[in-house]
């Protein structure tokens, strides 16, 4: 009798299971994919909350977010799954690799869902930004977050040998004097602190290139000109600093730190670094107490401030399997909403141009920095050859500092190989 | 050619056994290797053919790109220290291994251990010892007085530091050494013991030619695994300083995935296997004078 019992009883709890699932299932939201190589925080928690942001805003479209291996130029993983048609829906990629993917094949393109939904993306975004996300005139990808850069100094460093940390300097000559002093040798080539590492941190050669007075891309000619007399000058400029200190006692010296608790700028390692805003964030962890200074990036004189920006943006792999969601998904994570809390709690600036006075929106007053050189801020070519022209300066400047090349020749080289590529794809 | 019913029913009943090795095979090895010549002489994004440009790849490759040359000296620079200098190490820890003393398994052990660690964690650790300030190796070096180097920071040291890293794995062909150091017949020794044979005499007419077999599996394996060189690089330098630990593998990896050029990529992956091919052929032909097989007439 009692056995029966339970067996009744299991009966009808496996039917009402079944009744709910199925309900379930007619319920059921449409799942969207997402995917990142964002595993660091704040940023990765912070996407968690778009996403569940996301999620209880509407009753259509469920977002599953995952977190994938990868960086800014290496997309293995991406480009495996789209050619296996295992892609996801959204992807987050570097902004300035857009166009890119989208010869690659690897995107769709988003013009007709942005026209479907009567929107005009230049009107919501940065000039700069939208530009990133377009190629050939079809949007590729919506801008997410950017940051620019600045040179941070130690003010301590600059009072200890008699400097006015009040006034860092402002042009190429003054900080070439000025890392001189700042630098403490032990012996003739070794260091207990040096000045600056021009291409420490966010020291690029699009950083100096500019700083120099230079230009990357001639865009009405479709043309590199990254030999312009003026870069050229910047990588010489490096190579003197190579030159006088030693280059292989500069990059023993650099190798030996790393990030965050080994940062050679919170060790007092280094006086000055050229880095962009998230750094803040960086230094209130690891470096609470220390006192330092953020000014613009030293330039050539007439050149004026210059900064440049970088940044993310959600994009549609090809053969997403729910591009109306991932659509969805990527405008409100792009747009107002999801931006706003990117900004709040991760501290990147925004690319949407109705936040970008949001001075509320940084945890630090500091950031304001940062926030001011948007207007003026460039932004690298956006051509399909980005990742490859990144690539091919990095080692261009490698090849300078170690005296391998001559600037000019190093230079000439570059173009070489990059034009020849870029043409394949106009 | 008749076959009797029954030797039918056995081929097909061997090949339906066979069948997920053959489907396996063809499906997973075979037709991928044909596909990747096929893309070797087009123009392949990974995603999409935007052309096929015939033996354009490979001209390129041999005539124009200054990368791939770099990348090819660099392997085989690489290949040239690394494999002599495996050999001997190798070669070296298996004797001291075959040692009669009590603890020997402790110490077999110890040199094996390094291979169970993937080598992903073990460059992150070899980054920390190689650290020119802080690293334990130039902490060492300074000791006995000399200012170590940028181990992977400068260009002149960075391809020998990887060489140098490359030996910490040298237990494992240790082991394959020690198996067949332990196969050479002892009765050998005894003979040439009563001839009053010297150690280094018993070594170069009894050791080295018994286990002759054994150097020349290890000489091709690690050719094979000079060739492919890749972790060290793609992560402790990045390729870097200077393009200076671009290897080859490294150099068609960015092409594949970074610079969405698997064409090129698929063309290098073809270039480098004729090369590993003659190199092996090479190898293998100009070996049969030094290698002894037991039983064999001489």
């Amino acid at each position: 009798m009692r056995n029966h019992f339970r067996g009744k009883f299991l009966v009808v709890l496996v039917t009402a299971a079944m009744l709910v699932s199925l309900a379930g299932a007619v319920l059921a939201k449409e799942q969207v994919t997402f995917w990142t190589n964002h595993s660091g925080e704040p940023d990765r928690s912070t996407l968690e909350s778009i996403v569940t942001k996301f999620n209880e805003s509407q009753d259509k479209y469920e977002v599953e977010m995952t977190v994938v291996p990868g960086s800014e130029t290496d997309v293995a993983k991406l480009m495996t799954a789209v050619a296996a048609g295992t892609g996801p829906d959204v992807y987050l990629i570097d902004r300035f690799t857009t166009a890119q993917r989208a010869v690659a094949g690897a995107l769709t393109d988003l013009t007709p869902f942005i026209e479907r939904a009567g929107w005009k993306p230049q009107d919501e975004y940065l000039p700069f930004a939208i530009t990133e996300s377009t190629w050939a005139g079809k949007v590729y990808s919506l801008p997410f977050d950017t940051d620019t850069r600045a040179l941070y100094y130690r003010k301590p460093d600059f009072t200890e040998v008699g400097l006015d940390p009040e006034a860092p300097p402002a042009t190429i000559d003054e900080l070439t004097q000025v890392m001189d002093k700042l630098t403490k040798r032990i012996t003739e080539r070794r260091f207990d602190r040096l000045g600056l590492i021009p291409w420490m941190g966010q020291g690029w050669h699009y950083t100096w290139g500019w700083a120099f007075g230079g230009e990357f891309y001639d865009v009405a000619n479709q043309q590199l000109t990254v030999n312009d007399p003026a870069i050229v000058e910047s990588f010489a400029w490096q190579a003197d600093v190579a030159d006088k200190y030693g280059i292989a006692a500069i990059q023993g010296f650099a190798s030996a730190f790393g990030s965050e608790a080994q940062d050679p700028f919170i060790a007092g390692k280094v006086s000055m670094i050229i880095d962009g805003d998230w750094k803040i964030a960086g230094l209130k962890i690891f470096g609470p107490e220390l006192d330092y200074g953020i000014t613009n990036i030293p330039t050539k004189p007439g050149v004026g401030p210059v900064t440049w920006a970088g940044g993310w943006a959600m994009a549609l792999p090809r053969g997403a399997k729910n591009p109306d969601g991932g659509f969805e998904f990527a405008r409100f994570a792009a747009g107002p909403v999801g931006q706003e809390i990117y900004t709040r709690e991760t501290s990147h600036l925004p690319t949407i141009k109705a936040l970008v006075d949001r001075t509320d929106l940084l945890a630090d007053p500091r950031h304001e920095f940062f926030l001011a050189g948007l207007p003026f801020a460039k932004s690298r070519p956006a051509v399909p050859v980005g990742a490859l022209l990144w690539d091919e300066l990095t080692a261009a400047r490698d090849y300078v500092i170690n005296g391998d090349k001559t600037p000019q020749q190093a230079l000439d080289d570059v173009i070489d190989r990059v034009q020849s590529e870029l043409d394949k794809n106009l | 050619m008749g076959m009797t019913r029954q030797e039918k029913r056995a081929l097909v009943m061997g090949l339906a056994f066979a069948a997920p090795w053959i489907i396996g095979f063809v499906l997973f090895v075979a037709y991928p290797v044909a596909a990747s010549l096929y893309y070797s002489f087009t123009e392949f994004t990974g995603l999409d053919i935007t052309g096929f440009v015939g033996f354009g790849n490979y001209i390129e490759m041999l005539t124009r790109d200054e990368l791939f040359h770099k990348s090819l000296y660099n392997t085989l620079y690489y290949l040239s220290l690394a494999v002599p200098l495996g050999f001997i190490v190798a070669l070296c820890l298996a004797m001291l291994l075959n040692l009669k003393i009590r603890e020997v398994s402790i110490y077999r052990t110890c040199v094996y251990i390094p291979n169970i660690i993937p080598a992903f964690a073990a460059s992150f650790v070899w980054l920390w010892l190689l650290n020119p300030e802080y690293g334990l190796v130039n902490l060492v070096l300074e000791q006995v007085g000399i200012w170590g180097p940028g181990w992977v920071s400068d260009p002149r040291w960075s391809k020998f530091s990887i060489v140098l890293m490359a030996q910490w794995g040298a237990g494992g062909s240790a082991m394959i050494f020690l198996a067949s150091l332990q196969d050479v017949p002892r009765s050998l020794y005894e003979v040439a013991e009563l001839d009053g044979a010297s150690a280094w005499r018993k070594f170069r007419y009894i050791t080295l030619p018994m286990i002759s077999p054994v150097i020349l599996f290890h000489v091709i394996m690690a050719l094979f695994g000079a060739f492919q060189v890749f972790t060290p690089a793609y992560i402790m330098t990045a390729g870097g300083p200077a393009n200076s630990t671009l290897f080859y593998v490294l150099y068609l990896y960015r092409n594949a995935f970074n610079y969405g050029k698997m064409g090129y990529a698929s063309a290098m992956a073809w270039l480098l296997f004729i090369l590993a091919l003659v190199t092996t052929l090479i190898v293998m032909k100009t070996s049969a004078r030094f290698v002894y097989y037991q039983g064999e007439e001489r």
